[in-house]
């Protein structure tokens, strides 16, 4: 019957606007973008700040720090409060130092932002198992002007292994240790030389990791971070569709009424030097 | 006791179709018989025109036949041929009797029993090319009795009045006929030949006489179209049946990156379509810039934009059921078109008396035109390839131009054979494809290593399907059509790039990475179809239908992870039953229903259905019908900027893609004079178990539960269609206006429902034709609301423990902005030639999109440095096109 109905008052009155803004959804100006990522060992940081409105003005804005709220995060029982940093607006800390992240813990953080609570709830995950690497050292030769083509560096590759029976999700990060830069290359000019000094996988759900030697830029020393990450921290990482033929896209936060990220992480690191052949 | 040389020489033809229909007095007779004996003119003359000419061998011979005679009614030709002779004639129908002087002519007169309230069959046929005509109307002149000839161009008229009645019949496309029987007509087999009302002919206009691009039936949502008339409209270089139903309101006519159609607020998908019987799965050619039929293969197409009967089913919205040519029954033909764009051709011929063949050919070529809809629709000929996640970009990008190969192609073909009067068996067989080859290869030396780099940027995706029909018409009362139909869509995408290499040590290494994609989807199907006319208020139909599916899908990133690999088989029958009950003079009630029962669910299905019409008076009619619809192959549509239109069929199993649903309600009323039509149709359809397949969380690592991309939401579709049509005259079209709006309703995106993304509020759209002499202009407007989209609100950014930083869009209510508003003016104008009596032709000039208008396709959205950026992806410009078409008849 609420069929017919609605036929008959269709066929009555020719549609009007039917689009309502559905309730509960909030504005942008009511949106806050969580920051925080929980390591153990490391005192809890959590940054907050706006959502950027895209504007006809073509200035660049610059995300604004929210400040004054009153941040909380619960492990079990216990709650701490997070107050904010003076010298970095919108970035709140635990003053006490009471609050120390562990391993398989469940912390939520919880505060209040135009009338609405803000959750974010992540549980620590182990620290990665067995997480070894097949060689400390390589040698690489240095690439000049006189080199000519046998000079090229061989394909050895470094490999990295850790357990992983549950397919978890894996982060592995690469940084360059040395102050200076001692390029291997230097037939060609490098721009950005710390963007091409540290490297990092996708998130992996394998257990093992191969590092090309041409993958390396510089002599020196390199230290390589294992993460165990949780899921919404991988989901940074995917692909999205950036154009309205396939509908836009936004990472799923675990933020509730909030954008961003409240996750945690475990880590564990290995070294390895890049020497001179 | 009689001689044997004085046994009449009796040649009797029983050719299926006989020359009964016309007086044999007034038969031309064309064939120049100068110098030859009179038996051999008499015999020629029995073949030739199927008469029977009853003489004694011994009467005629000796005579010879002298010239001055040509082109003369057969009275006039046998007077002059027996001049100077001592015979005598006389021509009785189709009969022609000599005797000498001094013989008695025996011919008498025929004597029928006058009729009245008889049952009348015939058949309707194209009198040029003697092909069938099937869905042509038949009246009786005076009554709003009438009927409709089947899908092989029989019909059976009930209780027609006298034998002395007028029918008129209509045939969209052809000249009206009003045809007056007479005693001996309905006592021999009628067959209605019918004259196209082509534009190839001199304009000849005949009072009563029309010719009609397009018919909306008497039937609620039901309309008709030429395929031969489609050409004076406007093209972009292919005369198209599907870009032609876009011009009809309640069709969405924005959507210029598909062919298929948005019918009432229903996708594509939901619209079934049917060549020759079997269904196609998919119709775009070029990134949905035409459709993939050749309006030179079909003879008719039907479009139920909803409440269809219930002897089409498995599909949510509507139906197109094409109906190939049968070929010319009469004489060889050939015909070919040329455009900027693709090469056209077709012939016909029969063999023999019995059998008649239709090929029709096309193929784009790499014209300008072409590369500039490759380039429009293909916007990028270059690659975007991730890296390392390096610095702040999570990717970086390199660019490389190739020149890509990309063509389509269609081959239609279909043999008819007529075994006997009563039957017909024809094989139809239709095969199309797009490829797009984007592929390159690097060879490169690199110090001690050499490194092979191949690219395979390939797109391939067509259909092969093919029917083998066997139609009977048992008795005027009963006729069945009962196929075997096969029908193959395939789709492969392979976005690989292989690297082989030899290093120091002599060693191959291969790697592969990237996506790779098939969707291979096969049907076979039986089907039967029964007619039965019981008597003028009842003409029972029923049938049964199977069909078995295997969808495979697969897709594969890397060569090592597999993302999803489905094989699914399912079968599905159903049967139908649905009577046309005319159970008082104006009204026509069709109830109907359909059982199915799918193995992929396991489960029985029921839909029933009912529709009516009423006529008012002869110019008001109104309209109704409900119905209940299902669904079980869904098509997951992933629009793909680089590559059109990317979609993949599955079979619904109730797991992670449901049998979808659909409730139609439609009403509507329409007034029609012999020149104007105006018809107003409002619809309501209810969607439930709607599939959405969503790109939104598919992780570029690990793998990935693919039920996890299936989203099941509901939603309705509604609206209001008004159509005002000038029929008749120098100049003719129509003006359509629809008010209509789509809402889904999926959990996933939230509690509130949206607009679907093809919702369309206004659509307005006007075709004008106007014919002066040999010159016929055309245009036509569309004006349609702007799409939704998703709008972006905001960025972010979110720096990671690596001290990296990833920028995000924070994206509005779901579909909560709409581009901006779609209008475009197509204009045409073609003249028609001669060349001789043997062949015609005429050429067309054709602009698309006349005023240039940048009609939004997409956007792009792209955040740097904590602006948006924003780029419009536009739909074609001003686009030219110049057609050539040739046929010898």
């Amino acid at each position: 019957m609420n069929k017919i109905f609605r036929l008959v008052v269709l066929l009555a009155f020719p549609m009007t606007g039917c689009q309502e803004n559905g309730e509960g959804t909030l504005s942008i100006e009511q949106v806050v973008v969580v920051e925080s990522f929980l390591a153990p060992g490391q005192p809890p940081s959590i940054k907050l700040s706006s959502v950027i409105p895209f504007t006809t003005d073509t200035t660049t804005e610059i995300a604004n720090a929210i400040s004054a709220m009153e941040v909380s995060i619960s492990v079990g029982d216990l709650n701490y409060n997070l107050v904010e940093m003076t010298d970095t607006p919108g970035t709140y800390e635990e003053p006490t130092k009471r609050l120390v992240i562990e391993e398989g813990e469940t912390y939520q953080l919880q505060f209040t932002y135009f009338d609405h609570e803000v959750i974010g709830t992540t549980q620590v995950p182990s620290k990665p198992a067995n997480f070894e690497i097949s060689d400390t050292l390589i040698k690489l030769p240095r690439i000049t002007e006189d080199s000519g083509p046998g000079g090229m560096p061989s394909m050895t590759e470094i490999e990295l292994t850790w357990d992983n029976d549950e397919s978890d999700y894996y982060l592995l990060t690469i940084h360059y240790m040395e102050e200076e830069y001692d390029t291997i290359n230097t037939v060609f000019e490098i721009e950005d030389a710390a963007a091409a000094a540290n490297f990092s996988s996708q998130p992996l759900q394998v257990n093992f990791y191969s590092i090309r030697s041409m993958q390396f830029s510089f002599f020196g020393r390199y230290q390589i971070v294992l993460s165990h990450i949780n899921p919404e921290y991988a989901r940074l990482f995917e692909t999205l569709s950036q154009s309205s033929l396939e509908g836009l896209t936004e990472p799923e936060s675990n933020v509730i009424n909030g954008k961003g990220i409240f996750t945690s992480y475990n880590s564990d690191t290995l070294w390895i030097d890049v020497l001179e052949e | 006791m009689i001689h044997k040389s004085l046994v009449p020489y009796l040649i009797l033809m029983l050719l299926k179709f006989s020359v009964l229909a016309q007086e044999a007095e007034k038969l031309i007779i064309n064939k120049d018989y100068y110098a030859m004996t009179l038996r051999s003119v008499l015999i020629d003359l029995s073949k030739s025109y199927n008469l029977q000419v009853d003489y004694n061998q011994e009467d005629v011979k000796g005579y010879a036949v002298s010239s001055g005679h040509f082109e003369m009614p057969l009275g006039r030709f046998m007077e002059t041929i027996l001049t100077n002779t001592d015979l005598k004639f006389k021509i009785v129908e189709d009969q022609i009797q000599i005797r000498n002087n001094s013989g008695e002519l025996s011919l008498n007169d025929k004597v029928y029993v006058p009729q009245a309230d008889f049952t009348l069959t015939g058949l309707v046929r194209d009198q040029e090319t003697g092909e069938i005509l099937p869905f042509a109307q038949i009246i009786v002149v005076g009554t709003t009795n009438g009927t409709t000839s089947n899908v092989d161009g029989y019909f059976t008229l009930f209780h027609v009045p006298s034998d002395t009645s007028q029918l008129l019949v209509g045939y969209v496309g052809y000249e009206k006929k009003t045809l007056s029987l007479t005693p001996r007509l309905v006592n021999n087999k009628l067959v209605i030949d019918l004259v196209k009302g082509s534009l190839q002919l001199a304009d000849v206009n005949i009072v009563g006489e029309r010719k009609d691009l397009m018919k909306v039936s008497e039937k609620i949502s039901e309309t008709a179209l030429t395929p031969r008339e489609i050409a004076v409209l406007p093209s972009l270089g292919e005369k198209d049946i599907f870009r032609t139903f876009q011009l009809l309101p309640g069709i969405s006519g924005s959507n210029e990156g598909s062919a298929g159609l948005y019918v009432r607020g229903g996708t594509p998908d939901q619209n079934l379509i049917l060549y020759d019987g079997f269904t196609v799965y998919h119709v775009d050619h070029l990134f949905g810039m035409f459709s993939t039929f050749n309006s030179n293969a079909v003879i008719d197409v039907k479009l139920f934009k909803g409440g269809f009967e219930s002897r089409y089913g498995g599909r949510l919205s509507s139906v197109m059921d094409i109906v190939g040519k049968d070929g010319n029954e009469n004489n060889f033909n050939l015909g070919a078109d040329l455009s900027f764009l693709s090469f056209n051709a077709f012939t016909e011929f029969p063999v023999g008396k019995n059998i008649t063949v239709l090929f029709a050919f096309r193929r784009s070529f790499q014209s300008a035109l072409y590369n500039k809809f490759f380039e429009n629709y293909n916007s990028e000929t270059t690659t975007t390839q991730f890296g390392g996640n390096n610095g702040n970009r999570p990717f970086g990008r390199r660019m490389e131009t190739a020149e890509p190969v990309s063509y389509f192609y269609d081959i239609n073909s279909k043999i008819s054979y007529n075994p006997s009067k009563k039957d017909i068996i024809s094989w139809s067989i239709f095969n199309g494809k797009d490829v797009l080859d984007n592929s390159r290869e690097n060879n490169r030396s690199f110090g001690g290593m050499a490194m092979n780099n191949s690219i395979n940027d390939l797109t391939d995706w067509g259909n092969l399907g093919s029917s083998l029909k066997w139609s009977r018409k048992w008795n005027q009362k009963f006729y069945t059509n009962t196929l075997i139909s096969y029908s193959n869509y395939f789709s492969i995408r392979d976005r690989t790039s292989e690297n082989t290499r030899i290093n120091e040590d002599d060693e191959y290494e291969t790697m592969k990475q990237g996506t790779y994609e098939n969707n291979d989807l096969q049907d076979f199907a039986f089907k039967t179809d029964n007619q039965w006319e019981i008597n003028l208020t009842h003409r029972v139909e029923f049938g049964l239908q199977a069909n078995y599916f295997n969808i495979k899908y697969n897709y594969q990133r890397d060569d090592t992870i597999t993302i999803q690999n489905r094989d699914d088989q399912a079968s599905l029958f159903a049967f139908y039953l649905q009577d046309n009950w005319t159970p008082v003079t104006r009204l026509c009630i069709i109830p109907g229903v359909r059982v199915s029962y799918y193995t992929g669910t396991q489960k029985p299905y029921f839909e029933p259905r009912l529709s009516a019409s009423y006529a008012l008076t002869e110019r008001w009619k109104l309209k109704a019908a409900w119905g209940e619809y299902d669904q079980f192959a869904q098509r997951v549509i992933r629009e793909d900027i680089q590559s059109g239109s990317k979609d993949f069929w599955m079979l619904a199993n109730d797991e992670d893609v449901s049998v979808s649903s659909a409730e139609h309600y439609i009403v509507g009323f329409s007034y029609e004079t012999s020149s104007y039509l105006f018809d107003v149709e409002a619809y309501y359809k209810q969607l439930n178990g709607l599939t959405e397949y969503t790109l939104r969380y598919i992780p570029q690592f690990g793998s990935v539960d693919y039920n996890e991309f299936y989203y099941t939401g509901d939603g309705y579709a509604q609206g209001i269609e008004f159509l005002v049509q000038k029929k008749f005259g120098n100049l003719s079209g129509w003006m359509g206006y629809t008010l209509g709006e789509v809402i889904y309703n999926f959990p996933v995106y939230g509690d509130n429902s949206f607009a679907a993304s093809h919702d369309v509020t206004h659509e307005f759209k006007m075709v004008g034709i106007y014919k002066l002499k040999k010159w016929t202009f055309s245009m036509t407007w569309i004006f349609a609301t702007g799409k939704p989209y998703t709008k972006p609100l905001g960025g972010y950014q979110i720096e990671l423990p690596d001290e990296t930083v990833q920028e995000y869009i924070m994206v509005g209510q779901k579909n909560g902005s709409r581009y901006p508003n779609y209008h475009r003016l197509d204009m045409a104008v073609s003249r028609n030639m001669k060349f001789g009596d043997m062949a015609t032709g005429a050429i067309s000039f054709s602009l698309f999109n006349v005023y240039n208008r940048k009609n939004v396709w997409y956007k792009e959205f792209e955040m740097v440095e904590g602006q948006l950026i924003e780029t419009d992806v536009n739909l074609l410009g001003i686009t030219p096109n110049i057609t050539l078409s040739f046929s010898l008849k």
